[in-house]
This record gives C-alpha cells, structure tokens and sequence, in this order.
C-alpha cells in the first residue's frame, strides 16, 4: 500500500524531471555531481544496526507469502470438506487464522518500517538542509531515492545556471541602459545648447525632439509639444510642407538647404533625413531640421552691395568729368584759351575729388583694421578748423548761406593727428553745407574748458535736422537719413568716420543734438595737449 | 530751327560738359540742377530731347521723366537717362517714361551728341540687346 503510493509519486517526478531536462533550451552540461557523503565521515551520524534491520528490511510484499499459503490451505479445505460433505477440520481454520494473522503482523511491521524510515529521512534532509549537504545514501529509502534527487538536483543546477545567466544579462542590460541614458542626456545638452531653433520630426511628421531656441520661435512647449503632429505646432503651413517634403525625399540625399521668411527674419533651413540604416534605398523616418537666422547676414550683404553700387556711384562721378573734359579738348571743342583753362581746372578739381574719396574709404577701413598710421603731435586746433573753413566757404556762399566762425586764439593746441582731425571737421562743415537750405546760416564755435582741459568744437546750423528716431543712428556706417537723402548726396560714411577719429583715435567725444526743421548742433571735445 | 534740349543734373560740371557739346554743335540747351526745375523747365519750354541724371535732390531723373510721359503737353518728349549707376533700369521702372536710350557715366560727349543726332533728326534707334547696364543700351 505504501509502496503503490510512493512509486508513481517518485515516477512522476523522475518522468518532469526528464522532460523538463530534454524540453531545457539551453545544452545540457556536464551532470552535476550529486553532493553524497560517507557515513560517519562527514555527517558524522551513527546510525544503529538493530533499527537497520529490523524495519528496512521487511517488505510489504512479504505478506503475500502467508496470505497465499492461507488462501491455497482453505482451497484445499474447502475442495476436501466438498468431496466427502463435511466441515473444514479444525486444524485448517486454525492454519489458516495463523497464516492471516502472519501476513497482518508483515504488513504491520513494514508500514512501521516504511513510516520511520520517511521520518529518518525527513530528519536527515532537515539536518543536511542545515549542514548545506545530503547524505542520502545513509538512508535505504534515500538510496532508493537517488535517481529522483540526480534529477532534482540537475535541474536546479540548470535552473541556478539560467538565472544567474539571466542575472549577468540584466546586468549587462541596466549598464547598457544607463549608458544610453546619459548618451541621450548628452545629446539633449548639445541640443538646447545650440541657439539656432533645431527641430526633429518623426516618420509621421510629429515632434521628436525641440530646443528652448525652437520653442521660443515656434511658441510652443516641450514636452507637451511632443509627438504632436507639427503642422498643429507651427502655424507656417509653407515651413510645414517643406519638412514634409524633406521627409518624404529621397533618404540618400544627404541633407537640403533652402531659405524660409518667418516674418521679417529670413531662415537658411537645413534638412536632414533620418534614415532607417544606411544601404542602397533607406527610408526616411524623420527629419532633422535646422533654422539659422540669417537676416542680420542678409542685412550686412545688401548693406554692403549698397555701398559699393553708392562708392561706385561717388567715384564715377568725377571720373566722368575727367573724361568728358578730356575728350572735349581733343575733340577742339575748346575754341579759347579761357574755355581750355576752365576745362584744365575742372579736370584738376575732379582728380582732387576722386582722391578725396579713396583717402576718406581707405581712413574708414584703417580706422576699422586698426591698422590706421596716426601722428599725434600737439597742433594749434584754430588753424586747422581755420583750414577747413576756408574750403568750404565756397561751397557755403554758392547757396547763400552765412557762415560764421568764432576761433580761440591759437595758442590752445591739441594733441591730434593733424591730417585727421582736419578730416573730421571738413566733414561736419561739409555736411552742415549740404542739409542747410538756401539762404540759412553755419556757426563753428571753438570755447576752449579750462576746468577739464578740453576744447570743444560745435558745428551748428538752421538746416533741415534729423528725426528724433534717427538721432541714434546717426552714427552708423551708411545710415542716413530717408526724408534728407533728397538734399544731398553721399555714403553714409561721413559722420562714421569723424565719431571714428574724434572717439577711437583722439579719444574725445562726439554727440549731436538736432530738430527737424531747425537744425542740427554737431558737438566734438578734445583734449588740449 | 534747331532742335530745343533740356539736360539736368545736380553734378554743374557733368551739366556744363554736355550742354556745351550740345551747344557747340548748334542745339538749344536748358539746363535745371534738379528735377523739379527740369520739370518747370520742360513745361516752359517744350523741349525737343530731355538728358537726365538719374539721382537728382527732389525728383530723380525716373520720377521726372514719369511726370513728363504723364503730362498732356510734355508725354511725347524721348528721354536719355545718363546714370552713374552700374546696373539697368528695370523693364517696370521704364515702363511709364519715353526713356529711348540708358547712357552709362563715366559716358563720352561724342556719344552724347551722336544719341541726340540719332533721336532728333530721325536716324534709326534698333533696339538691340546689349548686356545689362552697358552703354548703348536703346529701348523702344
């Protein structure tokens, strides 16, 4: 009975066990080498021989042996009483009896058996539990048991192989995924980091990826803005179809630039794929998408395209007199000797400009370069303003207009470039000349500041003034003012180049005050030497 | 009768040059520093042939020649623009002006002269294609 009852128990686990063995995705090592200890040697257990063979020893399948001999005497008993009709013998009953009651008592004594060797057995796999080791082979049940326990065995040791293997593997796993972690961080830095608006779009035209300088542009909000479709986050539908249009190019095409208007910046877009892997036809899974603001560059190349179409224009001007004059006097269309001598002058008068004008761009981008050769020595300040009166004095009374002139005697000397500073003041009389209407009047005023060593030059007159919004711009290199263009010509390079040499050569000062309609009050203090 | 023509400049030595060539060879010749004295002068004098600048103070020598096109009693005067600039004058910037001829500073007085002689006395003016901004360019 107990025997029935423990085989297809040991049979059912030695059945998993193969299968689970055969059905182990991973190739079966080595056998683990069960862990059995001698007896007496390691566990250092005695066990008593009398308990040995007392229990181990008796089978229940001993009992069939009485219980056979039994059934064949009652057989026997029972054919013998039937021939000659009368009762079993007293004798046989008694066998019989005594043959059960043998078979009994068998039964009896190997269940007792059987049940204190699975107790011995508990307690020596409690006691191995505790000691980390088996010892199976000191039990006859546990010898019985071994193959099982191989097999469990086995398959712990695949078991505890796999999981730590799937240990490393994790392990391994969160390395990688910290790595990529802190990869990703890195590359969120280098975006935010970059100030032109860098986008990146998904496969489906959604946001990937933005900077704090895209979402400024955009007005949107990363990370709400992620994987939103972009024509709902940029409301520039052309910007839009062109980065859709990027995405759906051809992937081997490295990357396409073009220019975008947003408002009044203009935009060089770069776009670049990304591609599924590299190889002979990738497929686009998104796009890179790059704003630079290039309209101060747009500004700077038309700027300066306006003042070579304006320097080309100045330059050309006395070249064309050179020119014509010249050819008249071949051509003899110079009858008299007053004519041809007038004809010489202008000549002479337009080489001198046209030297002027490279002298004043050349001085500009000296100045700029730093590369300006300056001779400062101390110079009498009266007599050079009183110079640069004089020439243009002409140019004053042509239009009618008064010019009044209030020097400091000439013992207040500054310590200057002489060349240059002549230069400036011939450029503020020039200009007062040119923007002061018919008829009006021109001061230059020298007061010498005692208190602070300083002499200060003013160049006022009653001309045409400067707006409030321009005051500021004054300044700047080929600014000039829209309403007064009309009045005059120029490069806008005048002023730049006197605020160049009162400020960044002589270290004086240059300011203006002015009103349109009333005039314009130019101011320049130097210091006395 | 010899041919009236009005020639405005705001460069005085560029505006003597031509009107002497102009003169010796026997036109009558206004000359206005700008624009709008090139325009009261026209009016007055109904000229012939109009020589302008093209950057004048007060009306530049396009806005001039746009005015006159658009005046009943000056719209059929030709116009010769003489320019320091180094491009062309587009197709719409000319559109509404009689300019017949862009003439390119640093320009010669032979050729000032020639351009007059061409328009005036009824010489044959081709239009013909020359690169943008040269000298000689003739339009229609």
């Amino acid at each position: 009975m107990i025997q029935s009852e423990l085989k297809p128990w040991s049979q059912v686990d030695e059945d998993d066990a193969a299968e689970s063995a055969a059905s182990s995705p991973l190739p079966r090592q080595s056998a683990p080498t069960p862990r059995f200890t001698t007896i007496g040697q390691k566990s250092g257990v005695s066990f008593d021989a009398g308990h040995r063979l007392s229990m181990a020893r008796i089978r229940s399948v001993w009992a069939v042996l009485p219980l056979t001999l039994a059934g064949v005497w009652l057989l026997v008993g029972l054919v013998r009483s039937g021939a000659d009709h009368s009762v079993l013998s007293r004798w046989s009953l008694a066998g019989v009896l005594v043959l059960l009651v043998a078979s009994g008592v068998i039964l009896v004594l190997a269940w007792l058996g059987r049940r204190s060797s699975l107790a011995r057995l508990r307690e020596e796999l409690a006691a191995n539990a505790r000691r980390s080791s088996l010892d199976l082979e000191s039990t006859p049940l546990g010898a019985e048991l071994k193959p099982l326990w191989e097999a469990v065995e086995r398959q712990t040791a695949e078991v505890s192989r796999q999981l730590e293997e799937l240990l490393a593997e994790r392990k391994e796993l969160g390395l990688e995924l910290s790595l990529i972690d802190v990869q990703k961080r890195q590359a969120e830095a280098i975006l935010r980091s970059i100030s032109d608006p860098v986008i990146v779009t998904d496969a489906y035209d959604q946001l990937v990826m933005a900077n704090p300088a895209a979402e400024e542009l955009f007005s949107f909000r990363c990370p709400d803005a992620y994987r939103q479709p972009i024509d709902q986050l940029i409301q520039d539908e052309k910007l839009v179809a062109t980065i859709r249009q990027a995405r759906e190019a051809d992937a081997r095409v490295a990357r396409r630039r073009t220019e975008h208007e947003i408002g009044e910046e203009v935009y060089a877009l770069t776009m670049s794929p990304v591609a599924s892997e590299p190889g002979p036809s990738p497929e686009n899974h998104g796009v890179v998408v790059i704003l630079r603001d290039v309209t101060k560059d747009r500004q700077a190349a038309r700027m300066k395209s306006e003042f070579v179409a304006q320097v080309a224009h100045e330059l050309r001007t006395p070249l064309s007199s050179i020119r014509a004059y010249v050819e008249m006097l071949v051509d003899g269309e110079a009858d008299d000797e007053k004519t041809r001598r007038e004809y010489y002058e202008i000549i002479q008068t337009s080489a001198e400009r046209l030297g002027r004008l490279i002298d004043n761009m050349l001085n500009i981008s000296r100045i700029e370069a730093g590369t300006v050769r300056i001779n400062k020595e101390a110079i009498s300040i009266a007599v050079v303003a009183k110079e640069a009166a004089d020439v243009m004095r002409p140019a004053a009374e042509e239009k009618g207009i008064t010019f009044n002139r209030e020097l400091p005697p000439v013992i207040y000397q500054v310590l200057a470039d002489r060349d240059l500073i002549y230069q400036a003041i011939l450029n503020l009389l020039s200009n007062a000349v040119k923007y002061t209407p018919n008829g009006g009047r021109i001061d230059l005023r020298m007061t010498p500041q005692e208190e602070n060593r300083t002499m200060r030059i003013e160049v006022s007159d009653t001309g045409a003034g400067i707006p409030k919004e321009d005051l500021p711009r004054m300044f700047e290199k080929f600014f000039r003012v829209e309403q007064n263009k009309q009045m005059a010509k120029g490069t806008g390079l005048g002023l730049n180049l006197v605020k160049q040499i009162v400020e960044v050569v002589h270290g004086g000062e240059l300011t203006l005050a002015s009103e349109v309609g009333k005039g314009s009050t130019f101011t320049m203090i130097l210091p006395l030497a | 009768m010899s041919y009236k023509i009005l020639v405005c400049d705001d460069e005085p030595h560029i505006l003597h040059v031509v009107s002497a060539k102009l003169r010796n060879n026997g036109f009558e010749v206004f000359t206005a520093a700008d624009g709008a004295e090139g325009f009261d002068l026209a009016l007055a004098h109904r000229p012939n042939l109009v020589f302008t600048d093209y950057q004048m103070p007060l009306l530049s020598g396009l806005e001039l020649c746009a005015k006159l096109r658009s005046d009943e009693t000056t719209k059929n005067i030709p116009a010769v623009m003489l320019t320091a600039r180094g491009y062309s004058l587009s197709a719409s910037e000319l559109a509404n002006t009689n300019i017949r001829k862009v003439l390119v500073k640093p320009f010669s007085p032979r050729e000032v002269l020639a351009t007059a002689r061409q328009i005036l006395e009824g010489q044959e003016i081709a239009p013909a294609a020359c690169p943008a901004g040269a000298n000689g360019t003739y339009l229609g």
